[in-house]
């Protein structure tokens, strides 16, 4: 049977989801996918005047899905945005990356990498490994590349500002002026004394306020990231301009 | 501290900022990323995107601040009625 489908003659046909938005007449299509409806496959009479949705910049980063899509949310727990790209919204996964990413790195680029510490600054670090594996990675490298191990109590800490870290077995080495005053500091590799010149500590820990802010940033990252992983997995809970 | 070590560069990323005066000028960057993430999973047009952002951004740098005056007020004027330090 012959579907027709007219705006000359209002009323006729009229598709059920049919909708007037802006003042010109256009249906509501399935996902906003750009194809024809469901309900109108068939036949279309001759002259029949088929109106097709504009195609809007809205089009490509606005889904009509629905229901529960764990592809999307373990991808947005993998890295931040990937669950959007997963569901064909680049540019809000792009949007989202640039939110996320922009606060976890600025907290770092603010307070050094002494603000993602597992061990110093566990609660700080339950609401930072909401970024996902991004947060963890930055915290191996922290505990195992940055911090020394202390001689008396066999635990991780951050190196003293005049320590430096001994690259064999991470124990702190003492930084001591060479006679023409550039900081040194030497350990043994194989028999050999190596002496580092100059020395530095590995990192200078943050204190007050620009600790406080980057751990922050850091950590809202993390708690942004877990609303975009929460609407990656069920995008019908998105509200409508909200 | 060795005077030498002060003057070693800064690694960004791995050494903070030396932003100790300036922190407070962070809030403007802090508020518009949380708007630019929070904005983009909360619009369903993007053609408005922009200016919610900013908009957002706005109003979370003026509750800040209120919150910040209304403090200030509350430490410096108002306790020290309701209990006059002797």
């Amino acid at each position: 049977m012959a579907r027709y489908i007219t705006a000359r003659a209002a009323g006729v046909n009229r598709p059920p989801a049919t909708i007037f938005a802006g003042g010109v007449k256009r249906f509501r299509l399935p996902r906003d996918r750009g194809h024809p409806p469901a309900n109108n496959a068939g036949p279309i009479a001759p002259d029949a005047i088929l109106i097709l949705p504009r195609r809007t910049r809205m089009d490509t980063t606005h889904t009509n899905q629905t229901g529960f899509d764990p592809l999307a949310g373990v991808a947005a727990v993998i890295f931040p945005g990937a669950g959007h790209l997963v569901r064909r919204e680049p540019r809000r996964a792009a949007l989202v990356a640039i939110g996320v990413l922009g606060l976890f790195f600025g907290g770092i680029l603010v307070g050094g990498i002494d603000v993602i510490d597992s061990r110093e600054d566990r609660v700080w670090f339950f609401g930072q490994a909401l970024v996902g594996p991004l947060a963890f990675g930055i915290d191996y490298a922290h505990q195992h590349h940055f911090k020394v191990i202390d001689l008396q109590k066999r635990q991780l800490r951050t190196a003293l500002p005049d320590e430096a870290r001994n690259p064999v077995d991470a124990s702190p080495l003492p930084i001591r002026p060479d006679p023409a005053g550039v900081p040194t500091a030497t350990y043994t590799r194989d028999g050999k004394a190596v002496t580092m010149a100059p020395a530095r500590p590995p990192n200078i820990k943050s204190l007050s306020k620009v600790n406080e802010l980057g751990t922050l940033m850091a950590t809202l990252a993390g708690m942004l990231n877990l609303i975009i992983v929460i609407d990656a997995l069920f995008p019908t809970l998105r509200r409508e301009n909200a | 501290m060795h005077a030498e070590l002060l003057t070693l560069a800064l690694r960004p990323f791995i050494d903070p900022l030396p932003l100790q005066r300036h922190w407070w000028l962070l809030i403007v960057p802090v508020c518009l990323l949380v708007s630019i993430a929070y904005k983009a999973v909360r619009v369903s047009d993007f053609r408005t995107y922009w200016k919610q952002v900013f908009s957002m951004t706005a109003q979370l740098i003026i509750a800040i601040v209120g919150v910040c005056i209304a403090a200030f007020l509350l430490v410096q004027f108002i306790i020290p009625r309701i209990m006059p330090i002797a």
